[in-house]
């Protein structure tokens, strides 16, 4: 599989699908995307990176052990509920806040991100490791 | 900060902070699991805090039994949504007795483990996936939603498929796909009865099924639904005749997950039985499903008692005893009588111990013998009378000796059993119970009592090389299963008391479907 015509597109798409994922997943809550279709796009971007340039330099370029970085979403999703204790409504309720960066510009962040970005990351994670994993034998 | 309240849906009343003592028999063990994936690299720490993050399960569910005592039963709706819509936990007595009892138990397998799991098999998730089986078990116990009760059942199955094939040996895959097909079998009925459930009546939540239900006659699209459940229920908690797969797939992993399967999982088969047909299907308590239970406890009593008389394995003969035990509990179900299910919750509780304890004490001997043959094995006794003597209780609980554990729940089913003059299930419990003596006592007289046996000595030798520095610590927590269970039976008052509030509770749940719907509803 790793022709040089992949190769050399490989880093540009991987890149460019890992973007496009996190656009999917920031989208998700008031339109079609969401957590775990933004980290299935992005699983696949690479999972395309290691087909293309082997498993090695995937493994360089994520850092961390993918499971380490599903189980890192866990934590986040899990913790995302908690929030709303301070709010006096129950577990997972979502809790928003609207900081102002400038007096036009205000952004909006709320728990169900947080727990959206968990999900990305567990998504990532697994996959990314299954994925590696069975490259690898080849 | 701003609280999301799309109009109509929302409740008004604020949720004090006491209220999420519900959350912590789950969300404690799967934060500290979510800790120990990520520390991978650290492994020799995850014992120290899988330990933190078990006791502070443990306080949390104490804290809850205690909310529940003062306060009666509770409930969460989570995200705050309306109870029909949202998924409710709701905590009453069967489910927290039992959560208390699953988290207890995992803590003590988690310091059983610390000497018995090596690197490698901690790297591979032993203790992330523990953590992620007993979310899964006390979410089941606490979910008062029936799909949600689905999703905790794959939980607890995904973590326990990781950890019966820990170890890679082809004997261990061999049991674990027994062991995975005949659950997914299990879990597709159970989702199948729980789709129909939701065409017929449109709502999953169970105190809502509940207030529906009850009353309606016991005919048509209902039976239908019994029955799958039935057959799904009894083919997870390993009852006659649907058991096969437990003698088959349980002396396969290694012994301390053996220890964990046989304390916990069944039982979820069992609460779930326990809590579908009195709470979810209250006109199920007066029709055929209760005779069933009735044949199919009597199944298991005999099957076990009698499989267990003929093995020579130890472990198998402990699986077979373990399918004999459900058989008490299906049996106590079907009389569906207050101080029948008050009993049966008990026996749940002492099951647990007990069985957990069994299994420990069989990794303990295999440690120093390495084998659990009882052709070969021999002088246990001589060598390690402290863990004889814990056998020997364990034998006494198991069979139901008074003033043992086992004794109670037994005595009370006994005389229930002749109030609804229901004489077959009433023998079948003497028998059987006579016949675990039997068993129990042959493993004790041949394993422990008798002396080394000359062909078990190079065994002996082979294995006292192994002992490592955990040794020792590896019997605080037999010890202390078989302390609990010893405190049960000389003092089961206190627990008769909670199991039969747990017991009122399942036969007029009317204060579990208040505490979910509050009055209006």
């Amino acid at each position: 599989m790793s022709t040089l015509i992949l190769r050399t597109i490989a880093p540009t798409l991987t890149s460019l699908m890992v973007i496009y994922s996190i656009v999917v997943l920031l989208s998700g809550h008031n339109e079609p995307g969401g957590g775990f279709i933004g980290g299935l796009i992005a699983a696949s971007a690479f999972a395309l990176y290691g087909i293309a340039c082997g498993v090695g330099p995937v493994r360089r370029a994520i850092y961390f052990h993918p499971i380490s970085i599903a189980g890192f979403g866990m934590l986040l999703a899990a913790l995302s509920g908690l929030p709303s204790l301070m709010e006096g409504v129950p577990y997972l309720t979502g809790v928003w806040w609207f900081p102002k960066l400038s007096k036009t510009v205000e952004l909006a962040l709320s728990t169900p991100l947080f727990f959206d970005i968990g999900v990305w990351l567990v998504v990532v994670g697994s996959l990314v490791s299954i994925a590696l994993a069975l490259e690898e034998k080849d | 900060m701003d609280v999301s309240t799309p109009e109509g849906v929302m409740l008004a009343a604020p949720t004090p902070a006491i209220d999420w003592l519900i959350l912590t028999p789950v969300i404690i063990p799967l934060i500290t699991a979510a800790l120990l994936i990520m520390m991978r690299r650290t492994v020799v720490l995850h014992p120290l805090i899988a330990f933190l993050g078990l006791s502070a399960t443990i306080a949390g569910n104490s804290a809850l039994l205690w909310r529940i005592y003062t306060e009666g039963p509770l409930a969460m709706t989570m995200g705050n949504w309306y109870p029909p819509f949202g998924i409710s936990f709701v905590a009453d007595y069967l489910g927290v007795i039992l959560s208390l009892t699953a988290s207890v138990t995992v803590l003590m397998i988690a310091l059983y483990a610390i000497g018995d799991s090596n690197g490698r098999e901690r790297r591979f998730g032993f203790y992330p996936l523990l953590m992620t089986l007993l979310v899964g078990v006390n979410g089941s116990f606490l979910t008062g939603d029936i799909f949600n009760l689905y999703v905790w059942f794959e939980v607890f199955l995904i973590s326990s498929f990781g950890l019966i094939i820990l170890g890679g040996q082809p004997r261990q895959l061999d049991g674990a796909v027994k062991y995975c097909f005949l659950n997914l079998i299990a879990t597709t009925l159970f989702l199948i009865a729980t789709g129909y459930l939701y065409g017929i009546y449109g709502t999953l939540n169970m105190a809502d099924l509940s207030r529906i239900i009850s009353g309606a006659p016991f005919e048509g699209s209902l039976v239908v639904v019994s029955a799958l459940y039935l057959l799904a229920f009894s083919m997870k908690a390993a009852a006659f005749p649907l058991f096969f797969w437990l003698p088959a797939s349980y002396h396969t992993p290694k012994i301390v997950v053996s220890a964990l399967f046989a304390g916990l999982l069944t039982k979820v088969g069992v609460y779930a039985l326990l809590r579908t047909f009195t709470v979810i299907l209250p006109p199920a308590m007066d029709s055929w499903i209760m005779e069933a239970l009735l044949y199919a406890g009597i199944g298991s009593m005999v099957v076990g008692a009698l499989g267990a008389v003929v093995q020579t394995d130890l472990r198998r003969l402990f699986s077979f005893l373990l399918v004999g035990s459900i058989g008490f509990m299906m049996v106590g179900l079907s009389l569906a009588t207050e101080k029948a299910l008050a009993a049966t919750i008990f026996y749940m509780v002492h099951s647990i111990l007990v069985m957990t304890a069994l299994f420990l004490t069989a990794g303990l001997v295999d440690r120093y013998r390495g084998s659990l043959d009882l052709r070969v094995l021999s002088g246990v006794s001589g060598d390690l009378p402290f863990l004889s003597l814990m056998f020997l209780a364990l034998v006494f609980m198991a069979s139901g000796f008074p003033p043992f554990s086992g004794f109670w729940p037994k005595l009370a089913l006994i005389s229930e059993s002749l109030k609804v003059a229901s004489y077959w299930g009433m023998a079948t419990i003497i028998f059987s119970s006579f016949l675990s003596l039997i068993a129990l006592g042959r493993a004790f007289a041949f394993g422990f009592w008798r002396p080394l046996l000359d062909e078990a000595k190079p065994l002996v030798e082979d294995q006292n090389l192994k002992r490592t520095k955990f040794g020792k610590l590896q019997y605080l927590p037999v010890m202390a299963l078989v302390i609990m269970a010893i405190l049960i039976g000389i003092l089961p008052s206190y627990l008769f008391e909670l199991t039969t509030l747990g017991a009122k509770l399942l036969l007029n749940p009317e204060p579990y479907v208040n505490a979910v719907l509050g009055g209006a509803s």
